[in-house]
């Protein structure tokens, strides 16, 4: 079994500071392969999004290096489900309390998949995205945004939504809602597929086709490839005005 | 009235007053109970959802079938973790875990915790 991991991040055109912060780990195990790859949207808009951001990304990063390998001798997703669900309430609360001590603004989204051998976890809050490309492309988490909740209540069309000046309002995120309720979720890893999480600066001005036919996991097999396609949509992106920070890391298992 | 009705008035006011405080508080707690209910299936909810993963993730996939845990055996335990403090294992690097991949970027030297 092979885990093939990339990341690119850039600041953009407009921002004077890139608020998003990755992650991406990969390691070997006596019990098999693990991984995690991350994304977190520190938010547009309020001061120190880097901050938030750079928090939870450092706790994530903390948790796979020290307790994961001892996590991993006695493994339950459901356990692993909860214990992400525990450390994104607690960090939830940290960085409100910060907030409030300090009297600035802070948020982030998160937005991962954690994976063992070939199964996986996704964890998500906010509205950075995860793909999977296989023979198409499909969205698998959905938005925690003001209008895709409208949407599902029947109270708005995706056209209305694009156009809408609430289409980047947050229903829930780190830092700033008393109240979290992440989206977990469980799976089987498709072995050649490509995953990809991106911050929402990645996905507003191009399609979902583009995505798929730059990232597709017949012509995207190596680090290299992802690495220098990923490169390839950033400017893309950026030559379209993209305002928003840009980050997008990828995941790929073969067995 | 004579004085014995009125006594006999007064003691059935007061015990309906406290029948009443008696049968509220009752009813508060149990709702109170129900709420908090509410609030752990929903944060465990997507264990309940694990089946329906959207990625056309066949249903004998998911790691461990919410018929083994059901969502009432979950709730308690969504509670107890939440206090946990982030770290709790020992900050050891372990010799048979070898990290291949580390890409961590970050955008400030700030520290909240």
């Amino acid at each position: 079994m092979k885990y093939i991991v990339a990341a690119e991040t850039d600041i953009g055109i407009t921002k004077k500071v890139n608020q998003d912060s990755i992650c991406v780990k990969n390691a070997e195990t006596k019990h098999g392969k693990t991984a995690l790859v991350m994304v977190c949207d520190g938010m547009g808009g309020l001061s120190k999004g880097e901050l938030a951001s750079a928090e939870v990304v450092r706790s994530f990063s903390d948790w796979f290096d020290y307790e994961l390998a001892y996590e991993l001798e006695k493994w339950s997703w459901r356990d692993a489900g909860q214990s992400v669900l525990s450390r994104l309430r607690s960090l939830n609360s940290c960085i409100i309390d910060y907030g409030r001590r300090t009297g600035v603004k802070l948020g982030t989204t998160v937005t991962g998949i954690l994976a063992v051998n070939n199964q996986m976890m996704t964890f998500h809050v906010g509205d950075s995205r995860i793909y999977k490309l296989s023979y198409q492309i499909k969205q698998l988490t959905e938005d925690h945004t003001f209008v895709h909740r409208e949407i599902k209540n029947g109270n708005m069309t995706s056209e209305q939504a694009e156009k809408d000046p609430r289409r980047s309002a947050l229903t829930q995120c780190i830092g700033v809602t008393g109240e979290v309720t992440p989206e977990i979720r469980f799976g089987t890893i498709e072995s050649g597929a490509n995953y990809m999480v991106c911050s929402d600066g990645f996905r507003h001005v191009i399609t979902d086709k583009e995505i798929f036919d730059a990232l597709s996991p017949k012509r995207i097999t190596t680090k290299s490839s992802m690495q220098a396609k990923l490169r390839e949509l950033i400017e893309t992106i950026k030559s379209r005005k993209e305002p928003d920070n840009i980050s997008a890391v990828m995941f790929r298992a073969e067995y | 009235m004579t004085k014995y009705e009125i006594m006999v008035i007064a003691a059935a006011a007061a015990a309906f007053v406290i029948i009443n405080i008696i049968m509220w508080s009752i009813i508060a707690t149990k709702e109170k109970r129900a709420r908090r209910r509410n609030m752990q299936q929903e944060s465990t909810a997507p264990y309940q959802e694990a089946p329906r993963f959207p990625a056309s993730v066949p249903e004998n996939s998911v790691p461990e079938p919410p018929a083994k845990q059901p969502a009432q055996q979950s709730a308690p335990a969504a509670v107890s973790r939440q206090s946990q403090p982030v770290q709790q294992k020992p900050r050891v690097k372990r010799s048979d875990f070898v990290i291949l991949d580390d890409i961590v970027i970050v955008h400030t030297d700030e520290r909240i915790i």
